[in-house]
Order: C-alpha cells, then structure tokens, then sequence
C-alpha cells in the first residue's frame, strides 16, 4: 500500500538540494474515461510533510492542480552529509506512500 | 488463549507503533483546507488564500516558461529573498479549481520551491508569500498552447 517516493539529497556550498518524485495519479475527478465517457474518480495527494532528521521543516497542502506524478524541488539551508531526509504523502482517499534518503556531499 | 511473555511483548509494541504513527500524523499535518480548494473562481480562492487581507507587491520571483507547450505539466519555480517566509501559496488565476497549493516552510527552508502543476490556459500564475511582517503577492502570465484538465 505504501507507495515509494523518489528522493534525492545533495549537499553542495553548505545548501542540501531536495529534489523528490512521487508515482501518483492526481485525479481531478473531472476527467472522462476516454472508452466508457464515465468520470474518474478524484485521486490525488493532499498533504506532503518534509522531515529533515527529526525535525519536520517543510508542510504542503496540495489541490488537484499538481501535475500527475508530482515532482517537488527545495532547498534546506546547511544540513550535513549522511542526514536523513524523508517525504510523506497523504492523499484524499487515505493511502499514503514515503520515502528516505541521505544527504550526499557533492 | 494463554498469554505468554512473548506475546505479551509483541501487542504491547503494535500499539505502541499504532500510537506513534497516528500521533505523527496529528502532529504533522495540519488541517487540510478543503473549503479552500473547493472554490472554482479565482475572487473566490484568493479570498480563501489571503482571508480577505489584501497582500502588498512583494519581492518575489515566479520562474515559469513564457510558453507552455503541455498544459498538464507547468514547471513553476517561486522564490523570494524576503526574511522570514512563512508560506508559498499558488493560484493560477484561469484553472477551474484555481486554488493549486500552499507550502509552508521554517527557517531552515530557503524560499524557493519548485514543482510542476496544471494549466487548463493561458493564464497568470499567483504566488502569494506569507512573511513575518505580512502578505506578499506576485503574477507571472504563462501562454499555454495544449491545455492540461486540471
């Protein structure tokens, strides 16, 4: 059920780059099926929660609006090679999916 | 059924998993604003966005192609130099749900986030900046060739 997020951290001039890509459907639930003209149901992430280490430093709130397989890209200031960073998600239909990595000097 | 050591220890640690998840998932996630993103007019969600408090011009910089060929994925860059950001809002102003996403960060978050969203059309791209000393706003127009149902 948990779904595997794509995540990547990298440590470069004392700034740690986050760049993470979840596999997921954001369904608006205004979308047709193409062959049965039938609506697809609305599917898509909510919230998005960032812990660097323990310490929770990003929260997102998501609409239908984010692109299908949705990509998001940030930078924590410092941060130090072998730290953890992991990605939450939460959708609207209660599944979530996660991911973890370690910072990585460049 | 004899409850053994063994046993004992096993339930005691499931809950004690069931407790720290759910706790985490209190703690995290505030409430998600579903009125907020049930609005279909742009007045509408940036009222719901700003709570009728009017943000000033602010110094913020929205990185998005002039042109977006594939309306169902915009990459969308915000970023600010402003002090003290508290959150990154984005709207775009034609979606039917115009309402896109709100990102709140700390201080150890530079402010600059990068994601890619839908567009339905052409239309201008709001971010919205909460700073320590208030609310900041800022448009960018985006032409879209293909929309993307959004």
């Amino acid at each position: 059920m948990d779904k595997k997020v794509k995540i990547r951290a990298t440590l470069k001039d004392g700034v740690t780059t986050v760049k993470a890509l979840m596999t997921h459907p954001m369904e608006t639930g205004a979308r047709k099926d193409k062959e049965s003209g039938e609506l697809v149901p609305a599917e898509y992430i909510q919230e998005v929660t960032v812990n660097h280490n323990d310490a929770v430093v990003l929260n997102a709130n998501w609409g239908t609006g984010i692109s299908k397989n949705p990509y998001l890209s940030f930078k924590i200031k410092g941060g130090a090679a072998g730290d953890t960073i992991m990605l939450t998600w939460k959708d609207n239909l209660g599944e979530s999916g996660s991911g973890e990595t370690n910072v990585k000097q460049k | 059924m004899k409850i053994t050591r063994r046993h004992a220890l096993k339930v005691g640690s499931i809950g004690a998993i069931i407790g720290t998840i759910t706790g985490f998932t209190k703690t995290v996630f505030a409430e998600w604003p579903a009125a907020a993103f049930d609005t279909t007019t742009y007045d509408d969600s940036f009222a719901a966005v700003t709570n009728g408090v009017g943000p000033k011009e602010g110094d913020i910089t929205i990185k998005a192609p002039e042109i977006a060929s594939n309306g169902a994925t915009v990459p969308v860059t915000v970023s600010t130099t402003m002090a003290g950001v508290k959150s990154i809002s984005v709207l775009v102003e034609n979606n039917p749900r115009p309402y896109i996403a709100t990102f709140f960060i700390n201080e150890n978050i530079e402010a600059t986030i990068t994601t890619r969203m839908k567009m339905r059309e052409t239309s201008n791209i709001v971010a919205i900046v909460e700073t320590a000393s208030g609310k900041f706003i800022a448009k960018q127009s985006v032409k879209v060739t293909a929309g993307g149902c959004a």
